[in-house]
């Protein structure tokens, strides 16, 4: 504004001053004075015109160019240097990022599948544990090839034992009650026998009374009686040989039912068993079958809580393998990050062309054209990635500074 | 006396009652309870008062089941307690015998 009140008011002292003195003589030397007056301050005001904004859309004059200042020049420089070396700096921060990602997702996928394989193994050692302690079927030992019974087998061949046991126990009591009736009715017969010894005594003692008698009748007879005489003496003998033979039985018999007695004894401590023992063992095989029952199924519980939680772990793992995925997807954007540097590096190297200065209009167009293209560019580069919208608005006023 | 029988029925139903221990000692009483009477008779065993019973005990009910026809004997026995009934399961009678 100076430069248009001055010359005014330089005009008006002069103009001023030479009504003041009002010498006709005087009047063409102020009127030149004004004149080379407003040739100074037009030229001095002319050099200042660079200073109003220039926008994308204007066009650039070589006018303007020429008289850039060069304070304001070196500022543009050291800017220029200033954006370059951070946007070099951003890309490499870029590149480090894009490959620490990478080597991370990649110990964590193997990590990851290295957890599923290990989940996996733990499964099979359980099922293996519990297929060789409650497999019912038995198995066969590869080295000793040997059948191995298993524990439900052995429980349930414990409990057929005992039974078998219990079984033979009664049959052996059965058959020895069996023999005991038959010593009893034995005992009975031999009673029997005794009885028809003393018949036997009575008789053979009745022969020695009538041998007594007919051994008196014949004494009684004198010398005819003799020969009588001998008979009954020896009918008298036969009744004591047949007492003596009646004795000998009796004791033989008496001997024979102490016998009896002793078998009969025998055979009570061989039938009388305490079946409690019995009852007691098979309690104790059926709970422990019964417990064993439980604790299969416990097992086959717990097996199948191990076998859902692996594959949990198999889904769960799954899953973070596909969310690792997102590295790639990061890839991308860093990639298109990198791009759009790339195309700030290239408008900057624009301004390199030109040295920032003292280039012709030609020139000049040529520099804007290329700038309109890189900006182009960076517009394309945009549409490509719609979601980072904000990233995108962010360039664009960067932009719009910039140009 | 711990073992005896009654009979009805002309002969037909007999009823053995057992008292105390059923043991060898008994094995002459309950042989003479049931030995006269006929094999196609209907046996019933009273074991309301027995106590205990051991492996001759059960020897001698088999010998009565084979006195009574085997297969086809008739045989119920009833008034079990609980530790006769043990002895009379451990045994398997219950296929040999109408256990009540």
């Amino acid at each position: 504004m100076k430069y248009i009140i001055l010359p005014i008011v330089i005009s008006l002292v002069v103009t001023g001053g030479q009504f003041y003195f009002s010498s006709e003589e005087e009047l063409p030397i102020s009127t030149l004075f004004v004149c080379v007056v407003w040739v100074i301050f037009a030229k001095l005001s002319g050099s200042r015109n660079y200073l109003k904004k220039p926008s994308v859309n204007n066009t650039v004059t070589e006018q303007d160019v020429d008289d850039l200042d060069p304070g304001y020049l070196k500022f543009l420089q050291q800017f220029h240097g200033l954006f370059e070396k951070e946007i070099k700096g951003v890309d490499s921060d870029l590149i480090r990022s894009r490959t620490l990602i990478s080597e991370a997702v990649s110990e964590l996928q193997t990590s990851f599948n290295g957890l599923s394989g290990q989940a996996n193994n733990q499964l099979e050692m359980v099922m293996q544990l519990i297929s060789k302690t409650t497999d019912s079927g038995g198995s066969q030992d590869e080295n000793s090839k040997i059948k191995r019974m298993s524990f439900a087998e052995f429980t349930s061949e414990t409990n057929t034992l005992l039974d078998y046991f219990i079984q033979q126990i009664i049959a052996t009591s059965k058959d020895s009650m069996e023999v005991m009736h038959g010593i009893d009715d034995l005992a009975v017969q031999m009673n029997a026998v005794e009885e028809l010894l003393d018949d036997v005594r009575g008789i053979a003692n009745k022969t020695n009374m009538l041998a007594l008698n007919a051994a008196i009748e014949a004494a009684r007879a004198g010398e005819a009686g003799r020969g009588f005489a001998v008979v009954a003496d020896e009918v008298r003998n036969l009744s004591q040989s047949s007492n003596d033979f009646s004795d000998k039985i009796s004791e033989l018999m008496s001997k024979a039912i102490e016998n009896i007695q002793v078998a009969q004894r025998t055979i009570e401590h061989m039938t009388s068993k305490d079946m409690m023992f019995a009852i007691e063992s098979k309690q104790r095989v059926d709970q422990t079958f019964s417990e064993m029952d439980q604790l299969n199924d416990f097992v086959a519980k717990t097996l199948s809580d191990v076998s859902n939680g692996t594959e949990e772990i198999g889904s769960k793992v799954n899953t973070a393998v596909r969310v690792l995925q997102f590295e790639d997807i990061v890839r991308q954007l860093v990639e298109h990050v990198q791009s759009r540097l790339d195309c700030f590096l290239n408008v900057m190297s624009g301004f390199d062309d030109a040295g920032l200065g003292g280039i012709s209009n030609k020139e000049l167009q040529l520099l804007i054209n290329k700038i309109q293209n890189e900006l182009k560019e960076l517009s394309d580069l945009h549409d490509d990635v719609n979601t980072q919208s904000v990233l995108q608005k962010n360039l664009e006023a960067g932009a719009v500074e910039l140009f | 006396m711990a073992v005896s029988s009654t009979d009805s029925d002309n002969g037909n139903k007999v009823s053995i009652i057992i008292k105390g221990r059923f043991d060898f000692n008994d094995h002459t009483d309950f042989r003479e309870s049931y030995r006269q009477y006929p094999a196609n008779a209907a046996y019933t065993l009273d074991m309301k008062d027995a106590d205990y019973m051991d492996s001759s005990a059960l020897g001698m009910l088999l010998l009565l089941r084979e006195h009574a026809g085997g297969d086809n004997a008739s045989i119920e026995v009833v008034g079990c307690k609980p530790e006769i009934k043990k002895i009379l399961a451990i045994a398997n009678f219950q296929k040999l015998f109408e256990i009540k």
